[in-house]
């Protein structure tokens, strides 16, 4: 991929994590206090943060060849930082397709609702928590240097 | 007469059962998604840490060039075969379900501590 490709993804990538972000905060917040029906928004947070993710893993290779070894050079800080989002990144995609599956389960059961949707709430609100981590240190980097 | 209301009874009756099979079916597999996820987290953890310490075991090195990659790798698949496992192990997914969320947060906050301590 040529570089003004590769900065285009950059952007695309850093633009739907700040949304996947958000987008994961609404499963979370709609759960908190009792089982309620919130299938769209969770299926649209975890198909976004996928996406995220998926781009991500395509620039990371790149990434590693043609940025890494600078920043580590000049901030190794920062490129300590790029490190954790990637890791916490990892979490949050995880982390999203539990909740999913543990909310469809909470639709179509009535007896262990209360218990599905607690397990599908501490999933969103953990990768919504971690995904903001992750996309405030991407930040940070793509701030110091990037494409 | 007698045979409609049999007819219905019975649809209803059907309708019922596989209404509870479709149920715990969806019950066992948010269960086993749970823990297949939660000890994603934990693998990740344990071969992080081994990673940081310079000991990177010979499969994940298999999986992929990239350390990260093949750290996700090797969790996944660590956390697949746990859900496997415990599918066979017929535990009982409403006690699962019940602890599910403090272990589940437990792991969350694990994780996060590592990775910003040890990235």
């Amino acid at each position: 991929m040529t570089i003004v490709g590769l900065r285009l993804f950059e952007h695309i990538h850093g633009h739907l994590g700040w949304l996947s972000t958000l987008a994961l905060f609404h499963p979370a917040l709609l759960l908190r206090s009792r089982p309620r029906r919130a299938l769209l928004a969770a299926t649209l947070a975890t198909v976004l943060v996928t996406l995220t993710g998926l781009i991500g893993v395509c620039l990371y290779p790149a990434y590693r060849t043609l940025l890494k070894p600078g920043i580590f050079v000049l901030s190794p800080a920062v490129g300590g930082a790029f490190e954790r989002k990637e890791h916490l990144a990892m979490a949050v995609v995880v982390l999203a397709w539990v909740g999913l599956i543990a909310h469809v389960a909470q639709c179509r059961e009535r007896e262990l609702a209360p218990r599905l949707a607690r397990v599908a709430f501490v999933a969103y609100a953990g990768a919504a928590v971690l995904a903001t981590a992750s996309a405030g240190l991407g930040l940070a980097v793509a701030v110091f240097r990037s494409f | 007469m007698l045979s409609r209301v049999s007819e219905v009874s019975y649809a209803r009756g059907v309708d019922r059962v596989s209404g509870l099979r479709a149920g715990a079916l969806t019950r066992r597999l948010a269960s086993l998604s749970a823990l297949a996820g939660t000890s994603f987290l934990y693998a990740y953890m344990v071969l992080h840490a081994l990673h940081v310490a310079g000991i990177d075991p010979k499969f994940v090195q298999l999986l992929s060039a990239v350390p990260l990659f093949a750290t996700c790798g090797a969790s996944v698949l660590a956390g697949s075969l746990f859900g496997v496992l415990c599918h066979f192990a017929g535990l009982d997914h409403g006690k699962i379900l019940l602890r599910m969320p403090k272990l589940l947060a437990l792991s969350v906050v694990l994780f996060t501590l590592e990775i910003l301590f040890f990235p």
